[in-house]
């Protein structure tokens, strides 16, 4: 068995029997999923949860549906989880004032980044206003570009679950960004 | 303008980390995926889970971790007066009196332990050879079938349903704690693990998710009360909305390192997340206290 080649529900079912192979699992997949629980809880709270992921993984692989041969939406599932578990920090911390570090601090670009950090708090406190279902279906998709089979898939809800929330997470960001176009919206939820 | 561009934009900001900026988390992860010395005595713990417990019964801890005489029988006592607390360490020893104070249930090994904590529900094998079961709050209602592990081995599952001919090698891990220390500083050393840095949710796992009988449970207070930083949160409450007062780490401060005792009687209530509604010893799964 080549660790290199192998399909992830290879190498988990593998695990079943010897542990260690889980670590490739890890390897292959850590950056993703500690930058998603970066995004959404903060570099510190990511790298403490990200082992926990990771764990919370291997000791469920028993239930793993070896019919997938990609585990990164089951890992974003246990890891939306975990993330549901702090869901009042990810609040407040999208209603913080930024503390994005701006590391090219010039002057011709305040007037612009007055603007863009006035959008970019509305769009956070947005974003602190759904409910956390919306929340997560929003930005499995929009942060980590999973297609809607695959967030079904990693929330464990039907399909048609994933469209409507997705429907509703958006229809609140563009109103509360003052944007909302009712026929935009179908038009890219048709698409989409 | 697009609203998922801008949403996708504000991602960016987060940047991709490198496998060497991963290495200390890889290596929690691979230490956590190792078996531990715990889990082999807790083979120990189960077989003798009788005597274990009736050892347990005749043990007088001393008291430690505590700068003034540590007050037990005080705190006993005194519930229609309780004694104030200023500082963690108080609050710890009281919660410490109130677990050994509180009647031990001694569970048949056959037995499951049923606990409820806001809609999950987990029934959990005494011994770890029964087949126990989850029944998850998101998405809610879905059922998890937690094996049992026997002759060495555990079925593969998905969901609620076993898949046919696949097993994966295991040792029993029974929800019933006995095998943990009754000695402070044993604790604290089980505690700390390979997993030092996560140390409060250990407890707080500990006593949320598995059965502590009364001397091991006020061992695990005790030992709590030696980690540093620790601070009392006055009016603070559990997830199921009960008040209480609590106890949490003034350099991790946050929702989910705060443990919630009741302020009159210390009797450990949950944390801020998850709080115990219901708990108890029940014969099968599906059966409530």
């Amino acid at each position: 068995m080549n660790p290199v080649t192998s399909t992830d529900a290879e190498l988990i079912e593998r695990s079943l029997r010897v542990p260690e192979t889980f670590a490739t699992i890890f390897d292959r997949h850590a950056p993703h999923i500690q930058r998603y629980l970066a995004r959404r809880l903060g570099q510190q709270v990511a790298d403490d949860l990200l082992a926990e992921t990771f764990l919370a993984a291997f000791a469920k692989r028993g239930r793993y549906d070896l019919g997938r041969p990609d585990a990164r939406p089951w890992l974003y599932g246990i890891a939306t989880n975990l993330v549901g578990q702090h869901r009042r920090e990810e609040v407040r911390r999208y209603r913080m004032p930024s503390v994005v570090p701006d590391e090219s601090d010039h002057a011709d670009r305040v007037a612009a980044d007055v603007t863009a950090q006035a959008m970019r708090s509305m769009l956070t406190g947005a974003l602190a206003s759904l409910s956390t279902a919306d929340r997560d279906v929003l930005l499995l998709i929009a942060w980590e570009q999973l297609s809607y089979d695959e967030v079904a898939a990693a929330l464990g809800v039907p399909v048609g679950t994933v469209r409507s929330r997705l429907h509703r997470a958006r229809r609140k960001v563009r109103e509360a960004l003052g944007t909302d176009n009712h026929t935009e919206v179908e038009e890219l939820l048709n698409n989409g | 303008m697009d609203d998922l561009q801008l949403v996708r934009e504000l991602g960016d900001e987060t940047p991709m980390r490198s496998a060497d900026d991963l290495a200390s988390a890889r290596a929690r992860f691979v230490a956590g995926m190792r078996p531990r010395k715990w889990r082999r005595m807790g083979i120990i713990g189960v077989a003798s889970l009788g005597l274990a417990a009736a050892v347990a019964a005749v043990v007088t801890l001393v008291p430690f971790g505590s700068p003034a005489p540590v007050r037990q029988d005080a705190a006993l006592t005194s519930s229609a007066a309780p004694q104030p607390v200023e500082t963690a360490v108080q609050l710890l020893n009281h919660a410490a009196a109130a677990a050994r104070a509180k009647p031990d249930a001694v569970p048949r090994p056959d037995q499951f332990y049923y606990v409820r904590t806001g809609e999950r529900e987990s029934w959990q094998s005494v011994d770890g050879t029964h087949d126990g079961l989850l029944i998850l709050e998101q998405p809610k209602g879905d059922r998890a079938l937690l094996p049992g592990c026997r002759n060495g081995r555990s079925a593969g599952v998905i969901g609620d349903r076993e898949i046919p001919g696949l097993w994966y090698p295991c040792e029993p891990q029974g929800v019933y704690r006995s095998d943990l220390p009754t000695n402070a500083d044993a604790m604290a050393e089980y505690l700390k693990g390979e997993r030092r840095d996560i140390t409060y949710k250990n407890v707080a796992s500990l006593v949320v998710e598995q059965y502590l009988p009364a001397q091991q449970r006020a061992t695990l207070f005790e030992a709590m009360s030696k980690m540093p930083d620790l601070v009392v949160v006055r009016d603070v409450k559990d997830g199921s909305g009960r008040p209480g007062i609590g106890v949490t780490s003034a350099v991790l401060k946050g929702n989910r390192w705060t443990l919630v005792f009741d302020a009159t009687t210390y009797e450990f209530l949950g944390d801020t997340e998850r709080a115990i509604v219901q708990s108890g010893f029940v014969d099968a799964v599906d059966q409530r206290p």
